[in-house]
């Protein structure tokens, strides 16, 4: 019998699949503004030609990274906690409850997040909106990230889910 | 001011409830902007930072040196530093522990990530001093302490954070921090003669190292000095820009990497960059949380009436930073270091510039104090860090250990705080 993807263990494969994705991706964009950097100040100070609109090109990698990097420390919920007071507050409420409310607050912020960066993309794309040395649409990296944004609440929520089906609901890798 | 006070109410309620802190801080400050001037404009400030800060060309700073310690970190540089450490200190008593705060100094300026260097001088430095009778306090100690090292002496990344707050030039806030790594260095190295001169038990004298091995050592530094030297100098002497300097760091420290047999496969670059990236997500997702609550904290005028406040007290500048060093050390005992930064720098902003306070020396203040709250209880993340490594060592033991440190790093700050040349020299000269 195939497993749906409302199976835990579909789920699980599926956003484990999604988390490598990322990862490759980052780590490749990560790759590319070491790079660039580098050829852009060897080429400036040695060279005295710098890489053609190289500033504006790493400020937009700066962005692809951080986003789809987002979509995997979302789907692991690696973010930086202050943990004084964890374990006794969710020894109170009890582990599930716990973590469903500390869990939705975060989707609900990442969805903000995703919301206003999908309208800056829309609101490029409708003023057709270039960037100043490339004259490259503005939208080709606000709507990237949109995406990645986007990507990001899903991972998260899938991630939330996962960790549910599992277990009680504690924080950790669901990728090991 | 009621509402920014209650806005911090409710974000340190989130915070200690377990709340994730950069969606916490974003939460507040939208519906905090919110409630002051309606949902439109907050929503439409916080696309503007997020984008904007997302897109910083300045802000790629951040990956490009954590990516630089990360190659550092992997390419198992950790023990020929420590090897050329003990070789120029181990000739005292304590030198195992000399050279641990040496070889911590020196990871973590390349490396950058206090806990890394905690974690990795743990397992470089502990098996030594344990074969030559160390006690637990003072090995364990000097490694949690020395791995605090990290975040002032330059590349730091809370004080790109605190420069981008701030808005101070990043590259004077690394030269900054030069002069007071180097001193709480000599700070530690005497805290440990201190600690072996009261109970000379506690460091039996060990035997020299193999004249080859301190070859190797030395060999094996002399890249990752030349790298330091090119990164900082490189800044100093205004040959490039901080974010500039950091991709020659990371470019160098791969090709060091390399040259040491490490990034030969696809897969070992993967682990690295994987590491940088995410590190990177989680800062600044913390980052973006700090620029909206900073909006609504401005918005709300809080900063402007503790002006109105400090100028009642008759605080003055020192009085000011004072103040604020004691919230922060209250800050620090639960809270990281990236945390405090961001909470604590914007409140007090146009106070410090109404009082015309170097900011580049507050910054260097501010990253002092935090890196005490890194060894502090309850919450000393470079205690918990050894710990974890070291699980036979106890906590207590550990912490005991710490509290000379602790002593040594109040008398650096003291020092800063009534010679601010130390800080402030270097920066004056590099402008």
């Amino acid at each position: 019998m195939s497993e749906t993807p409302a199976d835990p263990g579909a789920l699980r494969i599926i956003l484990q699949k999604a988390i490598v994705t990322l990862e490759t991706i980052s780590s490749v964009i990560i790759l590319i503004m070491m790079i660039l950097t580098f050829a852009d100040v060897i080429g400036r100070y040695v060279f005295h030609s710098p890489v053609f609109g190289g500033t504006e090109i790493i400020g937009a990698l700066l962005a692809l990274a951080i986003f789809s990097g987002l979509g995997v420390i979302n789907a692991r919920d690696e973010h930086i906690t202050v943990e004084l007071f964890e374990v006794p507050i969710r020894r109170l409420v009890g582990p599930l409850p716990y973590h469903i409310i500390t869990q939705s607050f975060s989707v609900v912020c990442m969805t903000l997040i995703a919301a206003v960066m999908f309208e800056q993309a829309w609101e490029s794309y409708l003023n057709n909106k270039l960037t100043v040395v490339l004259e490259m649409p503005v939208y080709y990296v606000t709507g990237t990230v949109a995406v990645f944004a986007v990507i990001s609440v899903i991972s998260q929520v899938a991630g939330i889910a996962v960790r549910i089906s599992n277990s009680d609901g504690r924080r950790g890798p669901i990728d090991q | 001011m009621t509402t920014a006070l209650l806005g911090f109410a409710i974000l340190l309620m989130l915070c200690f409830a377990g709340f994730r802190v950069g969606f916490a801080t974003l939460m507040v400050g939208f519906v905090g902007f919110a409630f002051e001037r309606g949902w439109t404009a907050s929503l439409a400030m916080v696309a503007q930072q997020v984008t904007e800060d997302a897109q910083n060309y300045n802000l790629s700073v951040i990956p490009l040196f954590i990516l630089m310690g990360v190659f550092i970190y992997r390419s198992d540089i950790s023990r020929d530093l420590y090897d050329a450490a003990y070789a120029a200190l181990g000739r005292f008593r304590g030198g195992l522990a000399l050279a641990t705060v040496l070889a911590c100094g020196g990871f973590s300026a390349v490396c950058g990530s206090t806990l890394a260097t905690a974690a990795t001088m743990s397992k470089v430095a502990m098996p030594q001093m344990k074969a030559y009778n160390y006690s637990d306090k003072l090995a364990a100690g000097t490694i949690a302490a020395g791995g605090t090292l990290g975040i002032m002496i330059p590349p730091s990344v809370p004080l790109v954070i605190y420069g981008i707050i701030a808005e101070q030039d990043i590259g004077l806030l690394f030269i900054a921090g030069v002069l007071p790594g180097m001193l709480l260095v000599g700070l530690f190295l005497l805290a440990v003669s201190l600690t072996v001169r009261l109970d000379p038990d506690s460091a039996p004298m060990a035997d020299e190292l193999h004249a080859e091995r301190k070859r190797k050592a030395v060999r094996g530094t002399t890249p990752v000095l030349i790298l330091f030297i090119i990164v900082l100098g490189g800044i100093y002497g205004g040959v490039f820009t901080a974010t500039e300097a950091s991709g020659i760091g990371a470019f160098g420290a791969a090709v060091i990497a390399f040259l040491r047999g490490h990034l030969r496969t696809v897969m070992q670059w993967r682990v690295c960059l994987v590491e940088a990236a995410m590190t990177t997500a989680k800062i600044f997702i913390v980052l973006f949380g700090a620029l909206v609550f900073t909006q609504f904290i401005n918005l709300s005028g809080m900063p402007y009436e503790l002006l109105d406040y400090v100028d009642e007290w008759e605080l003055g500048p020192a009085g000011l930073v004072a103040f604020i060093c004691v919230i922060a050390l209250m800050m620090g005992m639960v809270f990281e270091t990236i945390g405090i930064v961001v909470l604590l720098v914007p409140v007090f902003l146009p106070a410090l510039f109404a009082m015309d306070v170097d900011m580049i020396w507050f910054g260097i203040i501010m990253v002092l104090v935090t890196e005490i709250g890194l060894i502090t209880p309850p919450i000393g993340m470079n205690v918990f860090v050894v710990k974890s490594v070291l699980p036979e060592v106890r906590l207590g033991d550990i912490f005991r250990g710490v509290s000379t440190y602790i002593a040594a790093l109040f008398i650096g700050l003291l020092l800063v705080f009534f010679f601010p040349q130390i800080a402030t020299l270097l920066p004056s000269i590099a402008r």
